[in-house]
């Protein structure tokens, strides 16, 4: 509209009729971002802000003096026995996770992307457990596991091995929480290994045929696996994250009891159940680090894909 | 010539046993399948088992008595399963809603037009896409209980009301349409908010309705917000809802307790089994980023 | 040193649809054999079956008169060059072309990550196959590029690469699928004449499937086309273009597309084109229907051929002009119909006035016209020797169809 304006009156009218155009444009951008940016700052920064200052100090919920603790807060988390399990807990699920995640969701999507007629079947079953509600399965996983009412413990029974208490013996809870995490994560990364195996051009596979490079290891070597590293790199990272984060599976099995705290469930006590807000706030700063970390590994990876 | 003769090499050996590395991938895909529905299996024999039977602890994957109905009936009546997923229902859609109408204007502001800030706030979401909900938790806690505001349907939607991930996700797919239409639609006199909406908004259906699901997926089931700021049961969404009829007397009620977990899992596995490919494509939609 | 290969009666269906259909063909050794035909038609299959990365149905493949059937890929001794180039885009380039090397030479210990150098040997076998990787780089100019990786270099240069990767194992027989289609017009021009060259220097069998019919004509030594799953025609180029062996044969090769007209044999067993008989018989039942080819080439300007000729009405519709010679395009008045395209030299200064719109006449070279039958095969016609011209020669249809 505008435009056809400027071009009526003539060519001198155009760059005046152009900073119109782009100063409306402006205003519109502005207006536009508008409610985003306040959400944001409302949302994020500012809590990101008052966390960080909470986190030096000894605010609880009902305090009527709130004192500046510098640095204690992280000192007392680092000597925390409480905490520090929380982290080698955390630290251990993500170590059986993340290699079996990742491990098993590849070798799942090989040989799944190598079916032909059952392959939708088989991609409906793996990816059923992403769908569903956390809290409930794990529900139902208590009670597959119970010790004299789980059919695990009966097949273990019936094979002669005495019944094992998965979630009251501290031994085995988190590698039973892992295995439980393992369940639901594989279809996850399934489905982004069999992204990345579509990818693949067919011809790489032709080629090296032809090469000599055929047979299941050598076309592995050859062109799935280098052809998959960003893949497998990004669901990595994903995993982790995903690991670093449990929280559904302790509050439906243990409520964190018996030396099974991980580290969201402890941050949640802290917080919101014996409201030391200055304390959690000072183990969710740890945590955000922690994801920071995670974060970084990412956008390093992200920019090296670049060079392909 | 060549110095390798042709020689039976590993491509011939590779391919008399292609059968039976077909039977081999199948019988580990198997062995993984039936880990995969165990618990599923194990909630639905549950559920439609009587009591006296569940605790036989048989491994019979038929029920010698059809207890379903009862089950169900009872998980109905002991928990208001239904007014969990109403709420699940109220605040996945009053989430989903304000996302949108958040998002898609920023996003195509941030793609297509220019404006002051423009650098920063991009740098802010691509920032924020790395921080979960647990991080402003505290903080936002506190400022809902200052404002009376727990305990309701707005406490549990607020933190979710800017997505940066759709803001980012929506950003880099405007960034695709061709500036030429735009241009073309300013001349023909289209103000931005119809072209937002008429002409763009349309053009990204796909990944609108993989967002969708996304959103969905991720806030019917998030257990971490609810349980702070949600202490009354007639407002719990469904997986808090859980929490509370499993940790309850009711919890050792197996039957009913799994005829509830199978109510509460079901729509989103519907949800899954119509629209397969669009739900696999908006939860793994992270792989885009 | 180079071998030849022969498929017999090879078959091979996808599900319902048959792609290949009973293919039989030899090439000699040494032989540039170009697979053409439209897309479709089955002649990426047939090189897929050759190459060992298909298997057919039914029918035999034997290279250097050994039967390969039960031989994997890489047992053929073969090698291929593919549309996508199929580079390994994590290798550079010297990787890539030293792969089929690496594969042979080393065993799989020996190509691990860290494993590999356990091997007291392999030092020495890598360094031959950096040597044998220069001289094929070297041959191709690509010397300096062998650190790049693929996405760093242009297209016409992973075309290189890509061939480089197939002759470095020195192999009988080279197996191409559309080469050049993803390199610009001027590109390809260059890559033809360098392929073509190659072919001569390393004096080793290619098998090269194009769907452009102007790459088979300029650069091989015999075409087959495939039509359908079938071989419709085998032959030098030359004789594709004089003497097509149906109709589709006829419509494919050539630029312009041949100038097909309906017609119809006359009681006398003499074509007929609309009411008009045309001084050639068939064998054919009268009545039957044909269709009558000729190419733009035997459809002259004006009436001055005499009797081996007819001349026919048609509007001018555009003149395209090309340098060297013009395409008139122009539709037959009636009785006759069609539309047609006539070329003309441009140093026919008569008619350089043609412009659309005008009524002109157009005569038809009566030796030139092929006739086919309603199965779209040809039919034998025999021109009474009074109408009798000189047969278009190969080197003229060589010419005409580039």
């Amino acid at each position: 509209m505008i435009m056809s304006m400027a071009d009526a009156n003539g060519e001198h009218a155009l760059p005046e009729a152009r900073r119109a155009v782009a100063r409306k444009l402006r205003w519109s951008g502005a207006l536009f971002v508008l409610p985003a940016a306040l959400l944001l700052a409302a949302l994020l920064l500012a809590p990101l802000l008052c966390l960080l200052v909470l986190s030096f100090t000894d605010y609880e919920i009902g305090a009527v003096t709130i004192k500046w603790l510098g640095f204690d807060n992280f000192k007392r988390a680092i000597l925390d026995p409480v905490f520090r399990r929380a982290v080698a807990n955390t630290l251990l699920y993500v170590s059986i996770v993340l290699p079996g995640g990742v491990l098993l969701g590849l070798l799942i999507a090989i040989l799944v992307h190598g079916r032909t007629r059952t392959r939708g079947f088989y991609e409906v079953v793996y990816f059923l457990p992403v769908t569903t509600t956390m809290i409930a399965m794990a529900t139902v996983w208590q009670f597959v596991l119970h010790p004299s009412l789980g059919p695990v413990n009966a097949v273990i029974k019936v094979v002669g091995y005495p019944e094992q208490a998965f979630i009251s013996n501290p031994k085995l809870l988190i590698p039973t929480l892992a295995v439980i995490g393992l369940w639901q994560v594989i279809g996850f990364n399934m489905v982004l290994f069999l992204a990345g195996l579509t990818a693949i051009p067919r011809d790489l596979y032709d080629a090296a045929e032809v090469d000599g490079a055929g047979g299941p290891i050598n076309r592995f070597l050859t062109v799935t696996w280098p052809q998959l590293a960003p893949t497998t790199m990004f669901v990595a990272v994903t995993t982790s994250i995903t690991a670093f984060k449990v929280f559904d599976t302790v509050a439906a099995l243990t409520q964190g009891k018996d030396g099974s705290e991980v580290l969201l469930y402890a941050i949640y006590l802290e917080g919101f159940q014996y409201f030391k807000i200055g304390y959690a706030a000072a183990l969710t700063v740890i945590f955000l680090l922690f994801m920071l970390a995670f974060s970084l590994v990412q956008a390093f990876q992200l920019d090296r894909r670049v060079h392909y | 010539m060549a110095r390798a003769a042709p020689k039976l090499d590993a491509t011939l050996a590779g391919r008399a046993p292609k059968l039976l590395s077909a039977v081999a991938a199948h019988i580990v895909l198997v062995v993984g399948a039936v880990f995969v529905l165990l618990p599923f299996a194990w909630m639905l024999l549950t559920a439609v088992r009587a009591p006296e039977e569940i605790l036989s602890g048989s491994l019979s994957p038929i029920p010698q008595r059809f207890y379903g109905i009862e089950n169900v009936t009872q998980a109905l009546t002991l928990a208001p399963l239904h007014l969990f997923m109403l709420n699940g229902v109220i605040v996945c859609s009053g989430i989903l809603l304000v996302q949108l109408l958040v998002s898609i204007p920023a996003a195509y502001a941030l793609a297509k037009l220019d404006f002051p800030g423009r650098t920063l706030l991009f740098t802010l979401v691509i920032a924020g896409l790395s921080i979960p909900i647990q991080v402003p938790a505290l903080p936002l806690y506190l400022g809902l209980a200052n404002l009376k505001l727990l305990d309701t349907y707005f406490a549990m939607m607020l933190p979710f009301f800017l997505s940066v991930f759709a803001t980012f996700l929506f950003r880099q797919v405007f960034k695709q349409f061709p500036d030429e239409i735009l241009q073309a639609a300013r001349v023909d006199g289209l103000s931005e908010v119809e072209i937002l909406w008429r002409i763009v908004v349309p053009s990204a259906w796909p990944a609108i309705s993989a967002f969708s699901i996304f959103s969905i997926v991720a806030h019917w089931n998030d257990l971490y917000w609810p349980m702070i700021v949600i202490q009354r049961l007639e407002y719990a969404p469904p997986p808090l809802g859980m929490l509370f009829f499993a940790g309850s007397e009711l919890g050792t009620n197996y039957g009913s307790l799994m005829a509830g977990a199978a109510i509460i899992t079901m729509p989103l596995v519907i949800l899954f089994l119509i629209a397969r490919r669009n739900f696999v494509q908006g939860i793994t939609m992270t792989g885009i980023k | 040193m180079a071998t030849g290969l022969e498929l017999r009666a090879i078959s091979k269906s996808f599900g319902v649809n048959r792609v290949l259909d009973g293919v039989s063909l030899r090439v000699e050794p040494g032989e540039f054999l170009s697979l053409v035909g439209p897309s479709g038609c089955g002649k990426s299959t047939l090189l897929r079956v050759i190459a060992g990365l298909e298997r057919q149905d039914r029918g035999a493949v034997t290279i250097g008169g050994v039967d390969v059937d039960h031989l994997g890929p890489r047992a053929r001794n073969i090698a291929m060059v593919f549309q996508s180039y199929a580079l390994y885009p994590h290798m550079s380039a010297g990787d890539n072309i030293a792969l089929p090397l690496s594969v042979s030479r080393l065993s799989l210990a020996e190509r691990l990550p860290l494993i590999k150098h356990l091997s007291p040997r392999r030092r020495g076998i890598v360094r031959e196959i950096a040597a044998d990787v220069r001289a094929v780089a070297a041959q191709l100019q690509i010397e300096t590029l062998l650190a790049r990786k693929p996405g760093q270099l242009s297209g016409g240069q992973r075309q290189r690469v890509a061939l480089a990767r197939a002759m470095v194992r020195q192999p009988t027989v080279f197996l191409m699928d559309e080469p050049l289609s993803n390199l610009d017009a001027q590109l390809r021009v260059h890559m033809r004449d360098e392929l073509a060259d190659l072919h001569k220097r390393l004096g080793a069998t290619f098998v090269y499937v194009t769907h452009d019919q102007v790459e088979a004509m300029t650069m091989s030594d015999r075409v087959a086309m495939l039509d359908g799953g079938r071989l419709a025609q085998v032959g030098r180029p030359a004789e594709l273009y004089a003497a097509p062996a149906t109709l589709t044969v006829a419509r494919f090769i050539g630029t312009p597309t041949i100038n097909v007209l309906p017609g119809r044999i006359g009681d006398h067993g003499q074509v007929m084109l609309a009411d008009r008989a045309l001084p050639i018989t068939t064998a054919l039942a009268a009545g039957a229907p044909v269709s009558i080819g000729l190419r733009s080439e035997d459809l002259v300007l004006g009436s001055n051929l005499g009797s081996a000729s007819a001349s026919l009405l048609a509007r001018v519709r555009r003149v395209e002009h090309h340098g060297a010679e013009r395409l008139v395009f122009a539709d037959l008045s009636s009785p006759t119909t069609g539309a047609v395209i006539a070329r003309i030299p441009s140093v026919e200064a008569p008619f350089a006035a043609v412009a659309p719109g005008d009524l002109v006449p157009l005569t038809m070279r009566f030796s030139a016209l092929h006739i086919f039958d309603t199965n779209g095969s040809r039919i034998t016609a025999s021109v009474p020797p009074a109408a009798g011209k000189p047969a278009v020669t190969p080197a003229m249809a060589e010419e005409a169809a580039t």
